[in-house]
């Protein structure tokens, strides 16, 4: 009698979790079947391709990864390297420059604030696209093409980070920033000790979005390192010329390899803030 | 001498003025000059600099060659049914719009479904969050590369698991297909998160009053949920079809093998060989094409806007109640 009641209090719930364990199922079958495909032997797997583990204890291998990190062909060791300095510079001097723009926008009195912010909002509808050609035709100009910084540059001037930042900033009580002015703290360290501490969850998230941004970035990546020397190239780019160039089932396992390691970095990330970066989604629907 | 007092006091305060101008205006530019200069430089000039070069035959690599066209560019992209460039964007744009009229239902309508369920908080919900919103961290290529081996003929995994005897990656349709899942696995994370954070703050006790005016659970969520995440629903539409419009990554990855190569080309994939080419002289072309493409996303987004505008005057039973009292 008991139990009964509490299945039909609990119908709606069961169900939810029943359909969103599959969900979650499907989801991940991927991701997991390309982990364990890329410690799996070639042969192995052309021979037994309906088994999801290798067939037998011995088709179980390191070779892939040692492959990659030794063959001369992919140096995917400079290759994390150039995404990791590419990533983390392109999100620390983001940061710091909108930061800087969000503190003027929300706690300076100027003329054409407001008309400034706004036009700057507008220029969110231009699609990335328009610019491609002519910021390529820039980029070799300023002669920074084939190196990272021509990677770096042109990620700065985002306006989607601006806005967030500055909602976030918004939402500090102008009294804490007022008392602070009376105290006669100045500009910079009102920035550095009141509203850098209190804006520092927007940050995070936005130094996420930054950072996912440049690391999983392909079409301008492409443009500007794709003709350069293999030893320059982002993980994205070079992940895209190894699948050109392996498409037997012998090399399945370095494919999938390189995919793997590209993962990692991001996963880890992702675990460690994962709380923060889904909230921080959720918050970027919200405030509008 | 009180005269010589006054202007002295005058020229304090007007110093005082001045500094204080200065001194705030300064601080202004120090603050937001980094930025302006980087959207200045990376934003505003090739924006200009593409709405001009559209007008030219630009040769990048030897502009002495560079010669004024007018809207030559756009007239061959739209109308001259002659030119490559008019059959290479009208196909690759029939082929996005028919794309987006798939996905973006899709991608909407799912992460809603599952926003819904997550809200009636079954075990374990934050973990559904999290790994749902998985799939759209990983870079393109990497997940690419899994479901490029995962559909392949011989030894893919999916021909075996549906016993299908597919070469899914080799026929343009079949590639579509494998996109189109492709994007649904790892593009519905963001409108999930979004749309399942608005479903969790509506005021609870309007449905009470909903249940207590003896609305069922449909009507519930047609009149009261979706109209509660209303601002939700409409930012997930224009970030959807803007990022679908600009399709690209998932075509490059999974397209690779297809043949014909052309039947799975969208706008930005057309675009991009021609960047990626070494023909220089076609860069007027190329920015002429982006516009025209910029123009449609454009055009769609804006006429999503005016659908799902903020309606003045009420509903219309409203209105009608409104125009029969005025009646007496």
């Amino acid at each position: 009698m008991r139990k009964r009641s509490w299945l039909s209090r609990n119908k709606a719930r069961l169900f939810s979790t029943v359909v969103l364990l599959a969900v979650c199922f499907v989801i991940l079958f991927p991701l997991v079947w390309g982990l364990v495909t890329s410690f799996r032997d070639g042969l192995d797997l052309q021979g037994h391709p309906s088994d999801f583990f290798p067939s037998k204890g011995e088709a179980w291998t390191f070779e892939n990864y040692i492959e990659i990190f030794t063959s001369e062909e992919y140096p995917v060791g400079n290759w994390i390297l150039n995404s990791f300095l590419v990533s983390t510079l392109t999100t620390v001097f983001y940061l710091t420059i909108i930061s800087f723009a969000a503190y003027a926008f929300v706690f300076f009195r100027f003329r054409f604030r407001n008309a400034l912010f706004y036009f700057l909002l507008a220029t969110m509808t231009v699609p990335g696209i328009v610019l491609t050609a002519p910021q390529f035709t820039n980029i070799v100009a300023m002669d920074l093409n084939k190196t990272i910084w021509g990677l770096i540059l042109p990620g700065l001037c985002g306006v989607y980070g601006l806005f967030l930042v500055r909602q976030f900033f918004l939402g500090i009580p102008i009294d804490l920033v007022e008392n602070a002015r009376i105290d006669g703290a100045s500009n910079f360290t009102i920035f550095r000790k009141v509203v850098l501490p209190l804006g520092k969850s927007a940050l995070l998230v936005e130094g996420l979005f930054s950072f996912l941004g440049s690391w999983n970035d392909l079409q301008w990546a492409q443009l500007v390192l794709g003709r350069a020397d293999p030893k320059q190239w982002t993980l994205t780019i070079g992940l895209a010329k190894v699948i050109e160039g392996n498409q037997t089932f012998s090399n399945v396992g370095i494919q999938l390899a390189c995919a793997i390691i590209s993962m990692v970095p991001v996963l880890i990330l992702f675990l460690i803030v994962q709380d923060r970066i889904v909230e921080g989604v959720a918050m970027t629907g919200i405030k509008r | 001498m009180t005269g010589r007092r006054l202007t002295l006091e005058e020229y304090s305060r007007r110093e005082a003025r001045l500094t204080s101008l200065f001194r705030k205006y300064g601080l202004v530019l120090l603050f937001t000059l980094p930025y302006f200069v980087m959207f200045g430089l990376f934003f505003l000039y090739p924006f200009v600099k593409g709405l001009i070069m559209s007008l030219y035959k630009y040769n990048y690599a030897n502009p002495a060659e560079n010669e004024w066209r007018g809207f030559q560019n756009f007239y061959k992209i739209l109308f001259d049914a002659e030119s490559s460039y008019f059959q290479d964007f009208w196909s690759s744009l029939g082929r996005t719009v028919t794309v987006n009229l798939v996905l973006v239902p899709l991608c909407i309508l799912i992460p809603l479904l599952l926003a819904y369920l997550v809200n009636t908080k079954p075990w374990g919900y934050k973990w559904y969050r999290a790994i749902i919103y998985l799939p759209g961290i990983f870079p393109l290529t990497a997940t690419g590369v899994i479901f490029l081996n995962l559909f392949n003929y011989q030894y893919g995994f999916v021909n075996s698991l549906f016993g299908t005897d597919v070469n899914w990656l080799l026929n343009p349709e079949t590639t579509w297909v494998v996109i189109v899942l492709f994007c649904i696995w790892g593009g519905i994370g963001t409108n999930f998160v979004i749309f399942s954070a608005g479903l969790q703050g509506i005021d609870k006790s309007l449905f009470e009053a909903g249940a207590i005016d003896g609305a069922n659970k449909l009507q519930q969520v047609v009149c009261i949920s979706l109209p509660q995440i209303k601002n939700q629903l409409i930012i997930g539409l224009f970030t959807t079809i803007t990022g679908y419009m600009n399709l690209y990554g998932q075509n490059y990855i999974l397209g690779a093998f297809t043949q014909p190569q052309k039947d799975i080309y969208t706008v930005i994939y057309v675009i991009q060989n021609q960047l990626m080419g070494t023909r220089y002289e076609v860069y007027g072309m190329v920015s002429a094409m982006a516009i025209c493409l910029g123009l449609f996303i454009g055009l769609f987004t804006g006429l999503q806007m005016f659908v799902t505008r903020e309606r003045k005057g009420g509903h219309r039973h409203a209105k009608a109640f409104l125009a029969f009292q005025k009646q007496g």
